[in-house]
């Protein structure tokens, strides 16, 4: 588990992470969202003891990152891919960090052959793409077999079947009941692979919820009722709805209800519905929407974007 | 025909984090194994030890030469010995280069990140470093040393002298000047600006001993780490012996490299 505790990092006069605080629970993949420079990295780099936090503390397995001893077993990280002397073979840039956790020199090979570049394990990593040092970064997070990884924009760089594959990989270690905590600037490829979400914007909180609750909350996440009395559900739902929209004589635009609790209601107020259907919001509009509400910052950046 | 078997590499389950404390000596221990698999698996360290030794002993026997020609009436009763040590004065930025790049190159590449994510003691980090850079510098400046003497002494015509003593004080002079570079670069961070820096401080005392000769200027020079590795080297001296010079220039290695576990103690990474 990782644990983040009203954490703060000033950077001179900027405030790149604002009191920040939430957990990241074993078993489940959990997606860290936020535009570029809202702190995700920064966040990841105090987890490893890399940055000191200005205020707060984040501790892996309930202790510092900096007390353990043999980190590489608890905490597999990916930072930044390419963090890896040019001239350094990928096999020996392995092998130096193996011998650092006393780690056995066969895992090397075992996790060379995981990720796929067993066969230029002898090749200097200067001479890799972009997509094969990502794979090594991640052979690197995977050497201790840690109960904890940490992903920092795993598929950037990388070709569809990267990506596809980094999803199957992630996937995998949640199943297998590790603590999966996973950055990305792109909604679309959280969708497809987080259980949970911690979003944050320009350093502080935006949300911390199961997607399903994220997508669910979202007002682009609307049903529409078709019934004769229109008008009269409309002022039925109203009081415990997020919003009631009139689209035409017959049908209604409801967010912030459920089905069951639109459907008990019209049964309550003997009305005969014609229609019910969701229609879920994209993770990409929840994601905006709660941009928009909480950051100045994002929507500026995107408005300007679209105009 | 061959059977290829194929297993499942990740599917363990993940174990319980550590279950005993381990000591410092593990760590250390361990860190000096990662250390030393860097270090021997980069080409530039093959590169900064033939430097050096190239350099050392081409200079020697270049002098060697030309005092046998008799172009250097000055130096005319110079030994094997001397040019050895004028030889190692210029053959030592080859793996002085070699010492600043062991930790400069960490933050360049950024894998400084991955060396102490590995590793959250900076101070075995940096114990490690040094325990491994002092040894390939002394391994170096002997051997530069050592094959020096052998080719100078037969083209002056004279003997070696005390070949190993020299080559060991010579070696262990380069040594703990590596180690003052090593922790230099660690608080430095670029690679440029050790190297100038190191440069500097190395040859400046050179240049500027003979242009100054204000007591107080010439005294803190006999104290700045060219000058002690000098005395060191050469096994004699003024204003000190080269026992004192060793004590000195080791002061200066812990020194700096307690500047350098500050530094990466008090620093973002």
């Amino acid at each position: 588990m990782i644990e983040l505790q009203g954490l703060t990092k000033r950077y001179g006069s900027t405030v790149a992470v604002d009191d920040l605080s939430f957990q990241v629970r074993p078993g489940k993949v959990t997606g860290f969202l936020g535009p570029n420079g809202a702190g995700k990295s920064t966040s990841m780099r105090v987890v490893l003891g890399l940055d000191r936090p200005t205020a707060g503390q984040a501790l892996v397995d309930g202790r510092p990152y900096r007390q353990l001893r043999e980190p590489l077993r608890a905490v597999g990280a990916l930072l930044e891919a390419g963090a890896v002397h040019p001239r350094r073979s990928a096999h020996h840039h392995l092998l130096a960090l193996a011998h650092s956790n006393g780690i056995a020199r066969s895992r090397v090979e075992e996790v060379l052959g995981l990720v796929g570049l067993d066969h230029v394990a002898g090749r200097r990593a200067g001479a890799f793409s972009l997509g094969m040092r990502q794979r090594l970064g991640i052979a690197a997070a995977l050497l201790g077999d840690p109960g904890i990884v940490m992903f920092d924009e795993p598929v950037n760089g990388l070709d569809p079947d990267g990506i596809r594959w980094v999803r199957g990989l992630v996937r995998g270690l949640a199943a297998e009941g590790r603590t999966v905590f996973v950055s990305s600037h792109l909604m679309s490829e959280m969708e497809d692979t987080a259980d949970h979400l911690v979003v944050i914007g320009r350093g502080r909180l935006v949300a911390d919820a199961p997607i399903g609750e994220v997508i669910a909350g979202s007002s682009h996440t609307v049903t529409r009722v078709r019934t004769p009395s229109a008008r009269q559900l409309g002022r039925l739902l109203a009081p415990g709805a997020g919003s009631v929209r009139q689209e035409s004589d017959t049908v209604l635009l409801v967010s912030g209800l459920s089905t069951d609790e639109i459907g008990d209601l019209a049964y309550a107020g003997g009305i005969r519905l014609h229609e019910l259907t969701l229609h879920s919001a994209s993770l990409e509009e929840a994601y905006l929407e709660l941009s928009r509400h909480h950051l100045d910052y994002g929507t500026s950046q995107l408005e300007r974007k679209g105009a | 025909m061959t059977v290829t078997t194929t297993t499942t590499t990740t599917t363990l389950a993940p174990r319980p984090p550590e279950p005993a404390r381990l000591g410092r000596p593990t760590v250390l221990a361990r860190s000096l194994r990662a250390e030393w698999t860097k270090l021997r698996s980069v080409r530039s360290t093959y590169g900064s030890l033939l430097a050096t030794v190239v350099v050392t002993v081409g200079i020697a026997a270049l002098f060697a030469w030309a005092i046998v020609a008799g172009e250097e009436p000055d130096a005319a009763t110079a030994t094997a010995v001397d040019l050895a040590n004028i030889g190692i004065a210029f053959g030592q930025f080859g793996l002085l280069a070699l010492a600043a790049l062991a930790i400069t190159n960490e933050f360049a590449t950024g894998s400084i990140r991955t060396t102490l994510a590995a590793t959250p003691s900076r101070s075995a980090v940096l114990a490690a470093k040094a325990a491994v850079v002092g040894a390939v510098s002394f391994a170096g400046g002997f051997v530069a040393t050592a094959l020096a003497m052998l080719a100078a002494a037969p083209i002056l015509g004279t003997g070696t002298g005390d070949l190993l003593g020299v080559s060991a004080r010579s070696g262990a002079a380069l040594a703990l000047t590596s180690l003052v570079v090593l922790g230099l670069g660690t608080v430095l961070r670029s690679t440029a600006g050790t190297i100038t820096t190191a440069v500097a401080v190395l040859f400046a005392p050179v240049i500027v001993g003979g242009l100054v000769s204000n007591k107080i200027v010439t005294t803190v020079l006999d104290y700045l780490p060219a000058d002690l590795a000098g005395v060191l080297s050469a096994g004699s001296g003024e204003p000190y012996g080269p026992g004192l010079a060793a004590l000195v220039l080791g002061a200066w290695a812990v020194a700096a490299l307690a500047a350098g576990v500050l530094a990466l103690h008090r620093r973002d990474s």
